[in-house]
């Protein structure tokens, strides 16, 4: 088990960062204040009329999502190109570790510390949530909780991938950032422009959504975990009928709260992959 | 010796590291050339050359840190790329331009070394071997460069390595702490371990090598002990007499002997002799002869900083060598083998 001996190390070490400590604390502070203010201010749950967890859980959503991959930037970005970067690569890499170990032990380490961060601003808000809500639904927190680790392995998994590319730490940062703003950014504009350039060249004379064009809205990993979360959270259908727009009849398979874990671990697999594979091949 | 160690020991054939006509090519940049060199169980091998010419790089190839561009390595029997974790288990490496985790303690580091090993060392034991146990919970990004060197060579020593591979293991130690690292050093060669060691600092070398190897410009230009090395360079000894007074007699007389290759007259009281090592009683002889009293003499060996140079440099004038045009040095060594440079 090399990796874990290579995970527990990242995890003592990674735990003790200054700037993880400062955005778990940014997203405790937030995520328990927007529960005080969902709880105390009429106006954020009237569209649902009661105070609810899963009324709370899908404000927090969106705030969990932008946490969970700028702290996953902040702590995968560095992880396998910073040690070669400063040179504990050679210490690390003088042990019998391959460089798979290297690659999953990093991954498992960062996420645990990810993972620490994720359950210490839901268990606060849990105190909030317990002394302010009327109700309390502890499945439906649990889902939240565990598709949001998920997330949360998947979102370190491609700034670890990221990070096996390069021997530069402030490179592999810059890529960091620039895969996390085209997922969260240009990612909304995928289907857009798909469906521009299959319409050719026109957004004219769409009458119908196709299918596919809801499918490439959920597509991103952010937009999976959101609409997972939606899925099973929901009633099962009404995120994926929100996401699919005017669709009718059954709600195809693709745009289940299954097909979006699927995605989503494609997401964790194949940027791991092409990034142990650069890693493997590189001198370091 | 383990069960391990002895099946290591078979398969290697009493060879630690075997290179064959490694090469290592960045780009148009030549990092090594055709390198091929052998280092036996047992024994402390220092490997020589000034910064650039090759011996991080050939660290780097053992480690599996960088894959070359032809020829190959192996280490005890297992080869360098394709078998690297089984070269990793046996081998202890305090390598070059690394970096701590400075957030972690030392006794973490050491606890990172012994589960990466699977050995069950003492992480206490270790830090008090080389001598920073007081510092074991103090985290690593205080420590002082010499502390850290000690540090990495604690974690080297986890598991009782069969192979040790040093990059210039004094760096950032003062002369106790170098001392410290030689005598480590030693008790590891004792244990039955070999140790490959690099540095550009001499007398490290000197004091604790069996073997050397020369690497220059990425080629290794000599392999042997320090003793071949140094009578490879050429026979002359240096004589420095002191006399009551230097006179033209005395040094005329002692220029003219066959054995003799130059005579100096340093001060009114001082001459210096370069001269083959059998004709030292001669010299005396003449001096006297010549209507000198000797009152002191001193032999003074080729420096190891003067041999180093007449192998690193093109600069002629540093020492004279047998063949300095080519500066191909073929020389039986202690043990008989033929060496190459």
């Amino acid at each position: 088990m090399s990796w874990a001996v290579v995970a527990r190390k990242d995890f003592r070490d990674a735990r003790l960062s200054k700037a993880l400590w400062a955005i778990t604390a940014a997203f405790v502070l937030l995520s328990a204040g927007m529960a005080v203010l969902y709880a105390t201010v009429p106006e954020l749950s009237q569209d649902i009329g009661e105070l609810s967890t899963l009324g709370y859980l899908t404000l927090l959503l969106a705030v969990m999502t932008l946490f969970v991959s700028v702290a996953a930037i902040v702590i995968g970005a560095g992880a396998i190109a910073g040690e070669r970067d400063r040179g504990s690569s050679k210490i690390l890499l003088g042990f019998p570790h391959s460089r798979a170990d290297v690659v999953l032990g990093k991954l498992i380490g960062r996420t645990a510390v990810l993972a620490v961060a994720i359950l210490v601003g839901l268990a606060v808000t849990l105190a909030v949530i317990l002394a302010l809500f009327p109700t309390f639904s502890p499945v439906d927190y649990a889902i939240f909780a565990v598709v949001t680790l998920l997330f949360a392995l998947v979102y370190v998994g491609i700034m670890v991938a990221v990070s096996a590319t390069t021997g530069s730490g402030g490179r592999a940062m810059a890529f960091g950032v620039g895969v996390f703003v085209l997922l969260e950014f240009l990612g909304d504009l995928l289907a857009p422009a798909v469906m521009f350039v299959v319409n050719g060249f026109s957004f004219g004379g769409l009458v119908t959504v196709p299918g596919w064009y809801a499918f490439l809205n959920i597509v991103t990993p952010s937009a999976a975990y959101q609409n997972a979360l939606g899925w099973f959270l929901g009633d099962g259908t009404a995120a994926a009928l929100t996401l699919g727009g005017i669709l009718d009849g059954a709600v195809p398979f693709y745009l289940t709260g299954w097909a979006s874990i699927a995605v989503l671990a494609l997401w964790l697999v194949v940027p791991l992959v092409l990034g142990y594979r650069r890693f493997a091949a590189a001198d370091l | 010796m383990s069960q391990l160690d002895e099946q290591l020991g078979h398969r290697s054939d009493g060879i630690a590291i075997e290179l064959v006509g490694l090469s290592k090519q960045y780009g148009d940049v030549t990092a090594l050339d055709n390198v091929s060199l052998t280092v036996r169980e047992g024994e402390i091998f220092g490997f020589l050359g000034p910064n650039g010419a090759g011996k991080s790089t050939t660290i780097d190839i053992l480690l599996d840190f960088v894959r070359p561009s032809a020829g190959t390595a192996t280490v005890l029997g297992d080869d360098a790329q394709t078998d690297s974790l089984a070269v990793r288990q046996a081998v202890g490496v305090l390598p070059d331009g690394y970096h701590l985790y400075d957030r972690l303690t030392a006794r973490q580091h050491l606890e990172f070394a012994i589960a990466s090993k699977e050995s069950d060392d003492d992480p206490i034991e270790l830090l008090e071997r080389v001598g920073i146990a007081d510092a074991a919970d103090r985290k690593a990004g205080g420590f002082s460069k010499g502390m850290k060197q000690r540090l990495v060579l604690a974690m080297a020593l986890a598991g009782s390595p069969e192979l040790l591979i040093l990059d210039e293991p004094s760096t950032g130690l003062d002369p106790n702490g170098a001392r410290e690292m030689r005598e480590i050093i030693r008790a590891e060669r004792d244990r039955g371990a070999t140790v490959f060691f690099s540095s550009h600092i001499l007398e490290q070398v000197e004091a604790v090598c069996d073997r050397v190897g020369i690497l220059r410009n990425g080629e290794l230009v000599a392999v042997d002990t320090i003793d071949a090395l140094r009578d490879a360079l050429g026979t002359d000894t240096r004589l420095v007499l002191t006399v009551e007074s230097v006179t033209d007699d005395m040094v005329d007389a002692v220029a003219t002997l066959p054995d003799v290759t130059g005579i100096q007259a340093d001060s009114e009281t001082r001459v210096t002799v370069m001269c083959a090592p059998d004709a030292k009683t001669a010299v005396i002889h003449a001096v006297e002869a010549a209507g000198g009293t000797v009152v002191d003499f001193d032999v003074e060996e080729i420096s190891l900083e003067e041999m180093f140079a007449a192998y690193t440099t093109d600069d002629d004038t540093a020492t004279s060598t047998a063949d300095e045009d080519d500066r191909e040095v073929v020389t039986p060594s202690a043990d008989g083998q033929e060496v190459r440079a």
